[in-house]
């Protein structure tokens, strides 16, 4: 098994309720195989997120456990676990520092692993998720939302990882660009066996893309027949 | 009643971008006009560009003409006596455009304040019928409370109601679909379906939002017009190639789609002819000039494939 949640729990304590506890996400249990994609469908404000955000080691879950290849992960993911288990947000202009132009956010995957670099596979790399070289020259609001998507996509599989936690990685684009990205992220996952957590409140989409889907509903989580 | 006129926008920075090109379309009293087209096809430049809500490295050519009245070449007082009460503008994002430090309320009264000489009390009173409309529940409370305690869903409805709020003719909306959830996207629309006389303009990413809420809906494709059309013969029976993708690539109809292809880069468009042909599957030699928009029945199409099937081509173009 690539990934296990257990009793993932999160709660906020709600400011002016006396202390009262509340729950974002209850006693969760997913578990994902390698090469699976795996769905959690719910409308905003379910919880989902704030699930794949603790999945993704952002977020400290209040309690329960987390396991990749059944090894128990501690928080924060250092290491190998980092780069494993990555994760992609709903809006692409918070993956990018808005003062840097792209080639310097485009880098840093390669400097801080050491990854054998030059700008021609950096080129290389951004022309098969469609960008141009002259779109690394551009600051992150001179670009498109599907060009710096795909931007943050690329950036993102330069790490090889084996965790994807998808968090409603279309929802901001157009159909032809949405079906380009579910493309994209199809021959990741057969050429490596990765798997996803795919967060969406699509529910046409969610049919089309997932193996298997969890419904996210005020914090609880069910598998779906 | 709106008429774009020929509009072409250019940002020049180290090299010239080509946002908008050549666009002319008119949206008659009443009638409800959807915008679609991919990110960076120029939509949204475009909403901008009528109002005049473009920064200065924007160079703009053609005209946008109100009533016969050109917009672009009014001087800002009567631009200002415009702005919100004959042509209000909403705009894109969760509410990230309300200011967090001021009351809803005030906000959404804020241009009966401005346009129809209200006081503050009784604009912030009626700000509060004005959100009932939207059926935010509970609207009394809502209108004290500050933007961060909305959720995006309730923040794009409130945005609507403040956009209608000085009782303009014509509404200009960008993406106010995007990102929600499909509960909401439904809400939106159903809160367009109630504007009734008013005219909109609408800038959309989702086809069948567009289809909800349009009576015609204009493609933009890489800055240019590809297709425009009544909707429900455009969603049944598109013309263009990049409209039929645009219809294949929704997750019901299959996701089928071409995973090479992408739009030229905005600076490279001189060369390319038509900008489609290198996604397109009826690519054919004479592609390789750009095409004029041809004019098939009551529809408009920039396709060589229907060069034959009309019977005249836009002599400006």
């Amino acid at each position: 098994m690539r990934m296990r949640l257990e009793q993932l729990t999160k709660t906020y304590k709600s400011r002016n309720g006396g202390g009262a506890q509340f729950y974002a996400v209850q006693n969760a249990n997913v578990t994902l195989e390698a090469g699976e994609t795996v769905g959690l469908f719910g409308d905003s404000g379910s919880g989902k997120s704030t699930l794949g955000m603790m999945a993704a080691g952002l977020l400290k879950p209040t309690s329960g456990s987390i396991f990749y290849e059944d090894q128990l992960c501690a928080f924060p993911y250092r290491g190998t676990l980092r780069r494993n288990i990555q994760i992609l947000f709903q809006h692409p202009e918070v993956s990018f520092n808005p003062a840097l132009p792209l080639i310097k956010s485009m880098t840093e995957p390669y400097t801080l692993y050491n990854l054998p670099y030059s700008k021609q596979i950096l080129v290389e790399n951004v022309e098969r998720f469609g960008l141009h070289e002259e779109h690394l020259h551009r600051c992150p609001g001179e670009l498109s939302g599907g060009e710096l998507q795909r931007a943050a996509l690329a950036r993102l599989l330069v790490l090889r990882p084996a965790v994807l936690v998808l968090d409603e990685p279309t929802s901001m684009l157009d159909v032809i660009t949405q079906a380009q990205m579910i493309g994209m992220l199809r021959d990741y996952q057969q050429e490596t066996g990765a798997s996803y957590l795919f967060i969406t409140h699509n529910r046409s989409l969610c049919d089309w893309v997932c193996d298997r889907v969890y419904d996210v509903e005020q914090g609880n989580i069910t598998l779906e027949e | 009643m709106l008429e774009i006129n020929h509009v072409s926008v250019k940002f020049s920075a180290d090299s010239d971008v080509q946002a908008v090109e050549d666009v002319s379309f008119v949206l008659p009293e009443g009638s409800k006009l959807a915008l679609v087209g991919e990110t960076g096809s120029g939509k949204s430049v475009l909403l901008l560009a009528i109002l005049r809500l473009l920064p200065e490295t924007a160079q703009t050519r053609g005209d946008v003409l109100l009533d016969g009245k050109s917009i672009w070449q009014m001087k800002r007082k009567e631009l200002d006596k415009i702005r919100g009460a004959v042509i209000s503008y909403v705009p894109q994002g969760g509410g990230e455009a309300l200011n967090p430090l001021m009351r809803v309320g005030f906000q959404v009264g804020e241009p009966l304040m401005e346009h129809k000489g209200l006081s503050r009390k009784e604009a912030e009173a009626k700000s509060v019928s004005l959100l009932k409309r939207f059926h935010l529940g509970d609207e009394e409370a809502l209108a004290r409370a500050y933007p961060h305690t909305f959720s995006g869903g309730m923040r794009q409805r409130a945005m609507v109601a403040m956009g209608i709020a000085a009782d303009p003719q014509i509404v200009l909306a960008d993406e106010p679909s995007k990102g929600l959830d499909e509960k909401r996207v439904a809400l939106v629309a159903e809160t367009f379906q109630q504007l009734g006389e008013k005219s909109l303009l609408c800038v959309t990413h989702d086809l069948l939002f567009a289809g909800k809420i349009s009576d015609h809906i204009c493609v933009l494709y890489a800055a240019q017009q590809v297709e425009y059309g009544p909707t429900e013969k455009l969603m049944s029976a598109p013309l263009h190639p990049y409209t039929r993708d645009m219809l294949r690539a929704i997750p019901e109809n299959g996701m089928e789609v071409d995973k090479a292809g992408f739009a030229p880069a905005h600076t490279g468009y001189e060369n390319f002819g038509c900008r489609y042909r290198h996604r397109c599957k009826d690519c054919m030699e004479v592609c390789k000039k750009m095409p004029p928009l041809f004019t098939v029945g009551d529809e408009k199409v920039r396709c060589w494939l229907y060069a034959d099937a009309s019977g005249t081509a836009d002599k400006d173009l």
